[in-house]
């Protein structure tokens, strides 16, 4: 815990210190007790919570249907070599095209409203999850399957019990991926079409010229994923891939 | 790559043609392979458009969509907005990595700088990209700069950190070797560190263009008047599908591009070719 | 010249897990003379890679001397080159960028950096692999370019650091027969650490046979056996199976002593 969170004294101090020397002017960049009187207001006042509970209803629908698609589509598409070969391209161009690129012509369909950014979340968690999965399955070493199926394993053994498995650590980062560009699309999401939300929040801020807003937003959102990842989702992956004594890809910096 | 495995079967066998004629058989084989799912998929857009008899404002037909870039294209639009996007990202790309990589390999360098950043990097990493554009729009204001910023701050967090953690993966027997013979520690940096944390840096590069790419649509939706991100949004108001359309298979083909023909390649020619461990990403 | 003096060498550490201090090293002592091959031989974990890394200038003894020709030492220099079991080679240079690194280091003249490279790459049976990449190598190839590495810097004293322990078995005979060669023919000062016996005995003049930790040399066993020396010869020798005896059997009341493998911090 001390080793988690110490660093971040000396840095919450230098900052203190910048801010109270005026180095920049304090209509742009706000000191650590502002930033949290600012918070405690928007707590008392029940702004934040709810704008972080409308935030997270948003990504977690999105993440839901990510997850309900994009698992089992991976895992289709995965075991077919007929459907790898037809949808790898695809994929591939289809995740090179930025989830918020959606947005517009989501809008165009959905109007500005609750289904448009939940689909733009959906697409982010998908594709990169169906990539990780098919090539997680590819990457399942080979012998490992003969050695099933010598010992009397039909498909659906196999599939269960030495390719899911052994593609589990390819379902944690594409999660972890995915979920790397869902809330990022949500933010921008939110700022371009909602009306209420974290990401809103901070660009109300911005526009009425309350740069403490956006500070709090920022360490806010900082915060929120930094734990997520570094307690849930990065611990998950490592695991994975640890459990069964895999070949330990190395962390990557995300 | 996954499903593109040997295409020889595709093709007619017969005479064994030289090397040369072999290795671009293959790979016209496979950029064969590669195309064919879109222009099944450009296909069923044809079919199913025609089909369901969908309106052109909510769905353009693939014509709809090749006559919309024609203009755009002659209009000089397409080029505009299209040259707008990539020089923002080149430019911030570019300030990104020379900054990101020395600084990243110095505190790599360094136990108790690495061990005093890693979680204030990590931190900001995990914000890095579009969380900052309210801040950047707010500092910098409306238009180019912001938008780079936001390139940059997207590609600079994620190299430093991937690349600290380079330098800190390289096994220390190596460092030693160098040390032993001789190595001075400014030219420690250059002639171990970085070819050493190459693999780690290469890693970085993708997830923080991934990121910036991100930023970069994001940012000009909300903060230019010029880009792809801008027009796709003007585009919307008008419910130009059409134009939308061509916008997102621009932005598509732009990072299909970069990480295909500039990252891949690169990771190629380094990391794979000296046998360093590549690092999935 | 290059001789190496090792005199009342002490390394203690403070264990990470149980805060106790941990001797390594308590007293050792020993000098190798310029052109000699001597094998340091003992237990896991008696300390010898330490002995090792101190006199590479790796590490700082807690007491204790180290002197190459006279002076102390006091950081790494290519005066004693390492030759290390995990090879360490450069994977991003090829076989000549790895041998010519440190003649760059040395500040070599450009012209003169590759035909020098080119004749220790020869010497160790290299040649015609100068422009592959490690990785492309075999284990014992990767390791005769280790030595072909540290010897194009003509170093003083050569650190072996248990350098054939990480390739098969018929590899490091071959390994160890064209290293004696080397040796014979060029007689660099070889401190060679390892935990093998009969690997000892016929590379080395002198054994320096250490006990378990804390260590102290237990005694210091010349080996009778003439040059040139060839594996088929040494394993028909009686002199060879005798020295060899002598030492298991001086190990062996230590073994069961020794500290078991997996708290092995050589």
């Amino acid at each position: 815990m001390v080793r988690t969170f110490g660093p971040f004294v000396p840095v919450v101090l230098v900052w203190w210190v910048i801010a109270e020397a005026e180095v920049f002017p304090p209509d742009l960049f706000v000191g650590p007790g502002t930033v949290l009187a600012e918070f405690r207001e928007l707590i008392a006042k029940g702004i934040l919570p709810a704008y972080l509970s409308d935030s997270f209803t948003r990504l977690w629908t999105g993440v839901l249907f990510g997850l309900l698609i994009g698992i089992p589509a991976g895992f289709i598409v995965a075991m077919s070599r007929w459907a790898r070969r037809l949808t790898w391209p695809l994929l591939l161009f289809f995740q090179a095209i930025a989830d918020i690129a959606w947005l517009p012509i989501v809008i165009v369909w959905f109007g500005f409203s609750l289904t448009a950014v939940t689909f733009v979340i959906v697409y982010t968690i998908v594709f990169p999850l169906m990539i990780s999965i098919v090539s997680g399955v590819e990457e399942v070493p080979k012998d490992l399957v003969q050695a099933a199926r010598s010992l009397g394993a039909g498909r659906f053994r196999v599939f269960t019990d030495v390719i899911v498995p052994g593609a589990l650590p390819a379902v944690a980062t594409g999660i972890r991926t995915g979920l790397g560009y869902g809330w990022r699309a949500l933010i921008a999401a939110e700022i371009i079409v909602g009306t209420s939300g974290i990401g809103f929040m901070m660009f109300d801020a911005r526009r009425a010229g309350v740069v403490t807003g956006v500070f709090v937003g920022m360490i806010v959102l900082g915060i929120l994923w930094y734990a997520l990842d570094a307690l849930i989702l990065a611990p998950f992956e490592r695991g994975t891939i640890e459990r069964w004594g895999m070949v330990r890809t190395a962390e990557v910096g995300r | 790559m996954p499903g593109l495995t040997s295409t020889e079967d595709a093709l007619s066998s017969g005479i064994r043609p030289s090397r040369r004629g072999r290795n671009l058989s293959r790979r016209l084989g496979a950029a064969f392979w590669f195309a064919v799912p879109f222009v099944a998929l450009a296909i069923t857009w044809a079919v199913v458009v025609e089909v369901t008899g969908v309106e052109a404002r909510t769905f353009p037909q693939i014509t709809d969509v090749v006559r919309a870039f024609g203009e755009m294209w002659t209009s000089g639009e397409y080029l505009r907005h299209t040259g707008a996007s990539l020089r923002r990202v080149v430019l911030g790309a570019l300030i990104g990595i020379l900054t990101a990589v020395p600084f990243g390999i110095l505190l790599g360098s360094s136990r108790w700088a690495s061990v005093f950043f890693a979680p204030l990097l990590r931190f900001s990493v995990a914000l890095a990209g579009i969380a900052w554009i309210p801040l950047a729009t707010l500092w910098l204001g409306f238009g180019e700069r912001a938008v780079i910023f936001i390139v940059w701050n997207a590609t600079f967090f994620a190299l430093t950190y991937n690349a600290m953690l380079g330098v800190q993966r390289i096994p220390t027997q190596l460092l030693q070797a160098a040390r032993s013979m001789g190595t001075s520690r400014p030219r420690m940096f250059v002639e171990v560190m970085l070819p050493g944390a190459l693999p780690s840096i290469v890693t970085g590069l993708r997830v923080g263009l991934g990121y910036g790419w991100r930023g970069l649509v994001a940012a000009e939706i909300i903060a230019t008047s010029a880009g792809l991100g801008y027009s796709i949004f003007l585009a919307q108001k008008f419910f130009r599908t059409d134009i939308i359309i061509v916008g997102m298979i621009t932005i598509g083909l732009l990072w299909l591009v970069t990480d295909r023909a500039l990252l891949a390649p690169l990771e190629r020619r380094t990391v794979e070719r000296w046998g360093m461990k590549a690092v999935i990403s | 010249m290059s001789t190496l003096e090792i005199s009342h060498l002490r390394m203690e550490y403070v264990d990470a897990y149980t805060d106790e201090t941990v001797t390594a090293v308590g007293d050792v002592s020993f000098t190798i003379e310029e052109g000699e091959f001597v094998a340091v031989l003992g237990p896991s974990g008696c300390g010898k890679t330490t002995i090792l890394n101190i006199v590479a200038g790796f590490q700082k003894q807690t007491s204790g001397t180290v002197r190459v020709g006279g002076k102390d030492v006091t950081g790494p220099s290519p005066e004693r080159g390492v030759v290390f079991q995990s090879f360490a080679l450069f994977p991003w240079k090829t076989v000549l960028g790895n041998v010519v690194f440190g003649l760059r280091m040395r500040g070599v003249p450009r012209r003169d950096r590759e035909p020098i490279a080119q004749r220790y790459l020869e010497l160790v049976g290299l040649d015609g692999f100068e422009r592959k990449f490690p990785h492309e190598l075999s284990g014992g190839m990767q390791q005769r370019l280790g030595v072909a590495r540290v010897l194009a810097n003509e170093p003083a004293v050569m650190l072996m650091d248990e350098p054939f322990a990480s390739v098969d078995a018929q590899t490091r005979r071959k390994l160890q027969e064209d290293l004696t060669a080397i040796f014979e023919a060029n007689h660099p000062t070889v401190f060679f650490v390892t935990h093998d016996i009969e690997e000892a005995v016929f590379l080395a003049d002198r054994v320096v046979v250490l006990s378990t930790r804390p260590s102290r040399v237990k005694e210091v066993v010349t080996v009778p056996l003439e040059r040139p020396r060839h594996w088929r010869d040494a394993l028909e020798s009686s002199d060879y199976r005798r020295t060899v005896t002598y030492i298991t059997d001086m190990l062996a009341g230590d073994e069961s002593r020794a500290i078991p493998a997996d708290l092995d911090t050589t």
